[in-house]
């Protein structure tokens, strides 16, 4: 790996390096810009570190202690929050739909919400470079989007998703094998040897061992930065900045160890996650005279259902969440904007039976015979879209962690819409599970990832960045991750996260030719 | 008192208790002596025979010379063969940890089963013990020689700098025993004795052992034995005491001696779940990856022991609740509150925390004493669920979310045991890992199940 020295000046910092971060890298270095990402999380090495346990696996997840309010609080860490070298990504899930387009502008159809201040065919090109890049595995025509091709042929069905194929088929509603960013057969990027296919060992969310099958930032961008020139220092926690009298970001303030060190450089990226980002600039007192860092935070509507099948189905078994549906992003009978996904559901069981302690509210030899009849059962569940409120927002607390940076604190109440949409969401797979054959069937209500907090728009009045990722207040300073976005949007975030970074990453070339 | 036969070639001991169980070899720290332990071993009862050791140079074998890890291994050894004992403990603190561990290479090395196993407190690791030069020469400078002002120095070194917690009679009697020292033994560790490296010939030890680290120690806390100590012991528990830093049995008395009587008590009795052999056979086969299979033996040890996060009463409440909320009636329950109380003392927490509710720990003291105040633990089933319930009356109110946390937190230990997952058939384990010749699933459909894949075995850890 190239180093560089703390006291010269590195063209750009990234910070983070997740899915916001990683794409940049790699297109920034490949320029050929001297670039530094600085990572709070440890470097690991999966094949010698990584275990099939879910509790040795908890040091995947941010352990930062953030605190949730509001009426429908939603759960961090594990829930939605990784760190790392290759940040959340090192346990997604991989499901990689892309926005439909009528979501990204929910505000001109619906006058709810916010529109993106870009189009699906601003996006449409990085859509089909992360998907190529990746080695996205789909089907061969994809119900929802006729135009649409993925590069490689899709993951084996489990056994959730088969029943979930059977009672959609009998309830009218359309699936297909789902998009998924892990390689069905041995795939070959620059950087990195030989990704080899998905064994379907089910542990997607507790980091892949398997030499690479599923697109971690570890194994397809990163290396691509590595080889280009970038430096990742692994263990650096960003709390503060140094300016110059203009007010440009002239270096950036890390915890390592025991030491705070200073990385000087012309240019930030700040990709952080839509907590940490808005936490380190309200913390800094940066780039907030729209008011805007913190506002609109936004979860979607993750409501799961679960039943008991008279088949064995091992749900542990096969990659976690093989198939979609897209039927439901525009419900027909519905009483709410916008609309979810839904998804094919295998939980490993230490996670499963957490939230049937917590979310179904079981205990005592109820319990006990419940979680004994793991290998019966298996579940679907949503993915939504979320308005954003006032109401919701990030602020800092007056509690601070170990180095005395405020822990944030997430107010975060579902609205009428979202309640709504939710219940729309049980229904309708409730009714596929009965149709499926399960029984003892109940709902899971959740939410899940995080959005918003550093909004972008045309206008510096009300947003934080650009259409591109650029400050309005401090022109060398760019974000990318989760954050910029001004609406939650049905799809699973990550791909739409990558698509942006690749544009911002150009974007930034562009203007600093 | 123990009878020195040879001045120069046996140490000064001193033996208290009359039981019929294995003894335990109690030694000091740098400047200590048997003394360190006089009010750890009255908390240990009469029936618990002990042999307290003075190091040489140290005590009552201030005139004893040997100086180096190896001769005062020696001296150990030869004083414990004069002492004919059949069945024995090492207890080792700080400098005589690493005596402890190379003496315990011997005894492995020549298949002797007299030593049962060891406590390590706060011990100095069989490699160089990372001391920053400037400490060791201040330590060096401060009481290498006598000289005027040697009490107050001396008084420093126990208290570091006040900063300890120790009732001011033991500072006192602590002092005047670092004063009686040999500044020759002094010196010897601090220049030599402290840098040996043992690592190599120490390699990995078989027999159980209980590090005990002081939360608050800086030096050798409890990261450092996890990174130093822990490396060397194949089979070995940490225990972190709240509150405290590096000289536990002064700092701490009740909490050291109920650690040493847990782990003797454990470890003679073997009460862990019982997992079925086919399981057992599962997690030895070349279907795990040796991380996973690591993780899971290290579980079936039991939780990592926590002392003095939860009072008796608080401890003893959770207790009661575990077994309403999760029942087992398996002759080995796993101790899924010992698990709970190991993680509220790492202070790891998960990542987040209900608004209405304070930090992980004090929700936990807070509850736990609600319950308390009702009684719980001595309250019939009936009753207890009837608390429960009322817990979780108000939705959303911080008492229904601490439930909710007791819930979760049990149910993570409890669904992550093996025992659990035998329990169910669970095949998650077996997936392998990169390295593996096998890896992950080829027949997912519903009813396809691969040969190797375990059946449920609702008698693993069968409940009423
Ligand atoms: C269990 C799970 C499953 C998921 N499954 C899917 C899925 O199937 N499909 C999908 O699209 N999305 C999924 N997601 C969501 C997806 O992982 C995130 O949306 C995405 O990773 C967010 O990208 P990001 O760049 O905003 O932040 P992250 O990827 O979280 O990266 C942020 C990085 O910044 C680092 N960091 C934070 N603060 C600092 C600081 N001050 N200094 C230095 N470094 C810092 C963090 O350690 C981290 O590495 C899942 C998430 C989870 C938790
Ligand atoms: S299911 Fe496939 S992609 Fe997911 S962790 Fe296992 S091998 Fe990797």
């Amino acid at each position: 790996m190239k180093t560089y020295e703390n006291e010269s000046t590195v063209d750009v910092v990234v910070i983070g390096t997740g899915a916001g971060a990683a794409p940049v890298l790699a297109k920034l270095a490949e320029a050929g810009l001297s670039v530094v990402a600085l990572e709070a999380g440890r470097w690991w090495d999966p094949a010698k570190e990584f275990s099939a346990d879910e509790v040795a696996m908890g040091d995947l997840y941010w352990l930062g202690e953030r605190i949730s309010a509001g009426e429908t609080p939603t759960a961090f860490g594990g829930n939605n929050s990784g760190t790392g070298v290759g940040g959340s990504m090192l346990h997604w899930g991989a499901f990689v739909p892309r926005a439909d387009p009528r979501d990204l502008k929910l505000r001109t159809d619906t006058g709810l919400g916010e529109d993106f201040p870009l189009s699906y065919e601003d996006l449409l090109p990085y859509y089909e470079e992360v998907e190529r890049f990746l080695g996205v595995a789909g089907p061969a025509v994809y119900p929802w989007d006729a135009q649409r091709r993925y590069p490689l042929r899709p993951i084996a069905l489990n056994a959730p998703a088969i029943v979930m194929r059977k009672g959609y088929e009998a309830i009218g509603v359309r699936t297909s094998e789902a998009p998924i960013a892990a390689v069905s057969e041995p795939y070959t990027q620059p950087g990195y040897p030989t990704r080899q296919p998905c064994v379907g060992c089910g542990f997607c969310h507790q980091g892949c061992v398997f030499n690479g099958a599923k697109a971690s930032m570890d194994v397809t961008y990163l290396p691509r930065a590595l080889a280009a020139g970038v430096e990742i220092r692994p263990h650096s926690f960003v709390h503060s900045f140094e300016r110059n009298d203009r007010g440009d970001l002239t270096a950036v303030i890390y915890r390592n160890g025991e030491a705070d060190l200073r990385q000087r450089c012309k240019a930030v990226f700040l990709c952080a996650g839509a907590v940490e980002t808005p936490r380190l600039l309200l913390h800094a007192g940066l780039a907030n005279s729209s008011g805007q860092v913190g506002r609109n935070f936004m979860a979607h509507v993750a409501t799961q259902v679960w039943g008991t099948f008279p088949e064995e189905m091992r749900m542990n078994k096969g990659f976690p969440a093989s198939l979609i549906s897209e039927d439901t992003l525009r419900p027909k009978d519905a009483d709410f904007a916008a609309g979810y996904l839904t998804q094919s559901l295998g939980v490993v069981p230490v996670t499963f039976a957490r939230q049937v302690a917590r979310g179904r509210g079981l205990w005592g030899q109820s319990l006990v015979d419940y979680l004994d009849r793991y290998n019966h059962l298996a579940g679907v569940g949503a993915n939504g879209d979320c308005l954003p409120y006032p109401g919701n927002f990030l602020e800092l607390s007056d509690e601070v962690d170990a180095l005395g940076v405020p822990k944030p604190r997430i107010n975060f109440s579902y609205g009428e819409n979202e309640q709504r949409m939710s219940e729309h969401s049980a229904k309708m797979m409730t009714a596929a599970w009965k149709a499926a054959g399960a029984t003892d069937i109940w709902t899971f209500e959740r939410s899940a990832h995080t959005i918003g907090t550093c909004r972008m728009g045309v206008r510096p009045a009300d947003s934080v960045v650009d259409p591109w990722g650029r400050s309005h207040d401090l022109p060398n300073l760019w974000i990318s991750d989760n954050s910029t976005f001004p609406a939650a949007l049905a799809a699973n975030p990550a791909l739409t996260i990558m698509a942006l970074a690749l544009r911002s990453a150009d974007r930034f070339l562009e203007v600093n030719r | 008192m123990f009878e020195q036969n040879d001045r120069r070639r046996t140490l000064h001991g001193v033996e208290e208790g009359t039981g019929p169980g294995p003894v335990l070899v109690l030694m000091h720290f740098l400047g200590g002596s048997t003394r360190e332990w006089d009010e750890v071993v009255p908390l240990l009862g009469h029936q618990v025979r002990t042999l307290r050791l003075d190091l040489p140079g140290f005590g009552d074998s201030a005139a004893v010379p040997g100086y180096s890890v190896e001769s005062m291994a020696d001296l150990v050894d030869t004083t414990l063969r004069a002492a004919d004992l059949d069945r024995f403990f090492l207890v080792g603190h700080s400098m005589s940890g690493k005596v402890a561990m190379v003496l315990a290479r011997r005894f492995e090395d020549a298949g002797d089963s007299r030593l049962l196993g060891m406590v390590l407190v706060a011990p100095s690791p069989p490699s160089p013990e990372p001391i920053p030069a400037d400490k060791r020469s201040s330590m060096i400078e401060a009481l290498g020689s006598e000289r005027e002002g040697d009490w107050h120095r001396a008084r420093n070194y126990i208290t570091k700098n006040e900063e300890r917690d120790i009732p001011s009679p033991v500072v006192e009697r602590a002092v005047s025993e670092v004063l009686k020292m040999n500044r020759a033994a002094w010196l010897a560790w601090l220049t030599d004795g402290s840098k040996e490296d043992w690592s190599e010939r120490v390699g990995i030890l078989r027999l159980p052992v209980l590090v005990i680290a002081g939360e608050l120690d800086r030096s050798l806390g409890p990261d450092q034995q996890k990174a130093v100590t822990l490396p060397h012991l194949g089979n070995a528990h940490l225990a972190i005491v709240a509150g405290c830093s590096h000289l536990i049995p002064i700092e701490r008395p009740e909490q050291m001696a109920a650690l040493l009587s847990k782990f003797t008590q454990d470890l003679l009795s073997s009460d862990r779940p019982t997992i079925p052999t086919e399981y057992l056979d599962l997690i030895a086969s070349d279907r795990l990856s040796s991380q996973t299979r690591e993780v899971l033996e290290e579980r079936m040890r039991g939780p990592q022991w926590a002392s003095g996060f939860l009072t008796a009463n608080q401890e003893r409440t959770l207790r009661a609740a575990a077994m309403r909320i999760i029942p087992q009636s398996a002759s080995h329950p796993i101790d899924l509150a010992g698990f709970v109380i190991a993680t509220l003392a790492s202070g790891k927490g998960n990542g987040w925390r209900y608004a209405v509710l304070p930090a992980d720990l004090t929700a936990y003291r807070q509850g736990l004493d609600w319950l308390a105040a009702q009684n719980f633990a001595n309250l019939s089933p009936e009753q207890q669920d009837a608390c429960l319930r009322e817990l979780s009356r108000v939705p959303g109110s911080p008492s229904a979310r601490w439930f909710e946390e007791l819930r979760g937190d049990l149910t993570d230990a409890y669904m992550a045991h093996p025992a659990t997952l035998a329990r169910i058939g669970y095949s998650g384990i077996g997936v392998g890992g990169a390295h593996t010749p096998h890896q992950g699933f080829v027949l997912l459909e519903p009813n396809q199940q691969e040969a190797w894949e375990p059946a449920p075995h609702p008698e693993a850890s069968s409940t009423s």
